[in-house]
């Protein structure tokens, strides 16, 4: 069926879907380390770290389930706090899903997996430009996903050997990858600057006044009412 | 090395299905919805308000030496465009300043 241009154009696409996300790709690899150190110290196997990041390769959740994990706590508290840290991917989901939608291959459901905020923001940015393509989206994933286990694999060798992370600043490179992300957001000051700082005021708030993860749910929720109120006047000042 | 509990194996199963179930559900949803207008402005501003959502409490609220290696993360990540440069630096910047007591 496919045709020999095709072809050709499904190879470019996944080669350039794994070049443009290489440079995040890289900024994930002390994030993927420290994760396999930190798991290490909780008692989990160089294995396990990296069948956790096969299956539910999303870093932040891994992070917050291999930190709050222990003996006592109930899987289904752990499976909770998943969800919820990753109840953005359901978003994240839907504003992919009409480039996707136009392709109507069965093959989405596979590619979805390798979806993670990265991979997101690399197909997002590439439907800006172009169509965006299934290879396109692959190339990217399975590329994050390699990087992931293998530098979580590498973290935890690291972790066995090592005593404390945050001696090396290592924990702070989960803030420090997110942190270079959003700059890849900023929409102007117009769009982007009040739902920011509300979304980073309520998450502080948030953080300190609740436990769990739940603040990274209240502070996004709050960017987007914050921005759909924005939205109104925005409109309401075009037509009048 | 190469220890796997079958516990430990179910719960991660169990973590991966329900987020490969949150990537799909949006997909999904789309078949008979799809967001316009004011939803889809703030749908857009989602990956910002997550992003900032997760960094906030360490970048606003935890100490000086974090607070300074955010701001140095985001200027380099900008002035350079380099991603990987930003977060080696930021990832330095944080020790040297605890190191330095802040």
């Amino acid at each position: 069926m496919t045709a020999l241009s095709d072809t050709a154009n499904h190879t470019n696409d996944f080669q350039l879907g794994a070049l443009r996300i290489m440079p995040i790709a890289l900024s994930c690899i002390p994030f993927g380390m420290a994760l396999g150190a930190l798991a290490v110290q909780k008692g989990f196997s160089p294995l396990e770290i990296v069948l956790m990041g096969m299956t539910v390769f999303a870093g932040a959740a891994q992070f917050i389930a291999v930190d709050i994990w222990s003996d006592t706590i109930s899987p289904l508290t752990l499976v909770g706090i998943v969800v919820m840290v990753n109840l953005r991917l359901v978003l994240m989901s839907i504003s992919i899903a009409p480039a996707l939608r136009a392709r109507k291959s069965f093959a989405t459901y596979f590619v979805l997996h390798f979806m993670t905020d990265e991979v997101w923001a690399i197909c997002m940015q590439r439907r800006s430009e172009k169509a965006l393509s299934l290879s396109f989206f692959l190339g990217a994933g399975l590329t994050l996903f390699l990087v992931w286990a293998i530098s979580s694999y590498s973290g935890a060798m690291i972790g066995t050997v090592m005593e404390d992370p945050t001696t090396y600043g290592i924990d702070f490179a989960g803030t420090a990858v997110f942190l270079t992300l959003l700059c890849g957001f900023w929409e102007g000051c117009k769009i982007s600057l009040l739902p920011w700082l509300i979304a980073a005021v309520v998450a502080v708030l948030a953080y300190k006044l609740i436990d769990g993860p739940w603040y990274i749910l209240c502070g996004a929720i709050s960017a987007m009412v914050v921005r759909a109120m924005q939205y109104q006047e925005r409109e309401d000042a075009v037509h009048v | 090395m190469f220890d796997l509990d079958m516990n430990v194996l179910l719960i991660f199963i169990a973590m991966g299905a329900a987020t490969y179930f949150a990537r799909v559900s949006g997909y999904w949803l789309s078949g008979f919805w799809t967001p316009e207008g004011r939803m889809l402005a703030a749908l857009e501003i989602l990956p910002g308000g997550v992003l900032m959502s997760i960094v906030a409490p360490v970048a606003f609220a935890t100490g000086l030496a974090e607070t300074l290696a955010s701001l140095v993360t985001i200027v380099i990540t900008l002035k350079t465009g380099r991603y990987f440069l930003g977060v080696c630096v930021g990832i330095v910047s944080v020790y040297i300043l605890r190191s330095l007591g802040l």
